[in-house]
């Protein structure tokens, strides 16, 4: 670790930079707010106050959002469930509609952060900062649904981000809701950490499959962690949908998981080499025991 | 930008002024109004020595703006029983199964307890495990804590602080 690096851990309990705040009270006032120079929105603020305390920027305008009550229901709807951008991650994990209809969502919301942090950290948040929560929803074909304070408009999760896993949005654009499909009957998240509970993820895939026996009728994996920018595996998709799942047909899709995972970065708790193999490691478990296959 | 920020601590209504914007609820909590039980830890989310129950549920005060809180109730161990002679059943759990040894981590263990307490109060070992995670503990081993918190289960009257909240 370079000596500045470690300054900056040291120096956390510096106070942040003061800022201007102001508490938005409808989606049209916020995405009005949000147009001042350097404006950006702040929901639960966990990730924002994190980063600022270990030398990240902090914006020289907030526009807290956490009081649109509006942004946090949870809804059934056809075929689908419609999740509030605010809907925090303990509803996420403790929603009877989630547990029902997407128990993947619900499981990964258990395994993010400890249960004080769950209480104040978003799902939009989770999503805009491309966190734990994205590789599950892109298993589950995720709708992000975006406010400019004159139109919604719906585009794929895996739309969102760029090449470096931000997230192409305006800085006046918000988040409202995600919505995600309860298409695909079994599922699995499998996520591997410095510590399981509270780390960020140095892995975590999420499948969500539909079965005929032992063969694989559909399928969708998403993958990423703290040194892999989260993506849809689509070629390990391809390579099982249709097929009887045996050993080997399981070991190719990890082997695939560990070619997709070429462009690992080095960070704190893995190296790229790590990375790598834990993505082949989890696709294999992760499918598996979606498919209800002994997980080695 | 400067704030007065307004909202209920302990049951009280009380006033600070003079607030910037990115004061943290811990700061504000111990150098404006002198109530040290949450403690600053990692100062990051990860260690709960900070956690405080804000309109009930159970937060790390380290990671909440101070203009956040305008208008909602906050509660600490202070707001758990009225002094060292009337301990809550959940202290008096922590005392006889010395689950305090330094004492750093405790308040935030207490209100992450009490609020585990609050929304299940007769909870599985597995389960007291899992909510205390995000409370670290470089002492005790974390036994004593577990069992201390199913034995304040077993108690009569660890019901919700009286802060209400959602459950």
């Amino acid at each position: 670790m370079a000596i500045t690096e470690f300054e900056a851990v040291t120096d956390w309990h510096r106070p942040l930079p003061d800022t201007d705040f102001f508490s938005a009270g409808s989606v049209a006032e916020a995405t009005q707010l949000a147009r001042r120079p350097g404006a950006q929105f702040i929901a639960g603020g966990t990730a924002l106050v994190r980063f600022g305390r270990w030398g990240g920027q902090v914006p020289p305008a907030l526009i807290y959002i956490g009081q649109l009550g509006e942004l946090r229901d949870i809804a059934a709807e056809d075929g689908s469930v419609r999740l509030g951008s605010l809907a925090v991650h303990s509803q996420l994990a403790s929603s009877p509609v989630i547990r029902e209809r997407i128990p993947l969502l619900s499981q990964a919301a258990t395994e993010v952060a400890g249960p004080a942090v769950r209480n104040l950290a978003t799902l939009g948040g989770n999503v805009v900062i491309n966190w734990d929560l994205v590789p599950p929803l892109l298993a589950l074909d995720a709708q992000v649904h975006v406010h400019d304070g004159a139109a919604e408009k719906t585009l794929p999760l895996v739309a969102l981000y760029d090449e470096s896993g931000q997230p192409l949005l305006a800085s006046s654009e918000l988040i409202t809701a995600v919505t995600v499909a309860g298409d695909l009957p079994r599922s699995s998240y499998q996520k591997v950490a410095r510590r399981h509970a509270v780390s960020r993820a140095v892995m975590g895939v999420a499948v969500a499959m539909d079965l005929d026996g032992d063969t694989c009728r559909d399928v969708r994996i998403g993958l990423g962690g703290a040194g892999l920018h989260s993506r849809r595996l689509t070629a390990a998709e391809d390579e099982l949908r249709g097929q009887v799942l045996t050993d080997a047909i399981v070991a190719r899709a990890g082997e695939i998981a560990e070619a997709a995972a070429a462009d690992a970065f080095e960070v704190m708790d893995a190296s790229p080499w790590y990375t790598q193999q834990m993505a082949r490691v989890m696709t294999e478990r992760a499918i598996s025991d979606a498919a209800g296959r002994p997980v080695v | 930008m400067k704030h007065t920020i307004a909202f209920e601590l302990n049951g009280r209504a009380v006033e600070v002024a003079g607030v910037r914007s990115t004061l943290s609820l811990l700061e504000m909590l111990r150098d404006e109004l002198g109530v040290t039980s949450p403690k600053a830890g990692c100062l990051s989310g990860d260690c709960g020595a900070c956690n405080v129950h804000l309109d009930g549920d159970v937060v790390p005060s380290c990671l909440v703006l101070a203009p956040m809180v305008e208008g909602r109730r906050v509660t600490t161990v202070e707001g758990l029983s009225s002094g060292p002679d009337d301990l809550a059943p959940l202290q008096e759990a922590f005392y006889e199964n010395l689950a305090a040894q330094c004492g750093f981590c405790t308040s935030g263990q207490l209100m992450t307890a009490q609020a585990l307490l609050a929304a299940n109060p007769d909870p599985t070992r597995p389960e007291v495990r899992a909510w205390m995670a995000g409370s670290l503990c470089r002492c005790t081993g974390y036994y004593k804590i577990i069992d201390a918190v199913l034995d304040a289960a077993g108690r009569i009257g660890v019901g919700p602080v009286p802060t209400g909240g959602r459950a």
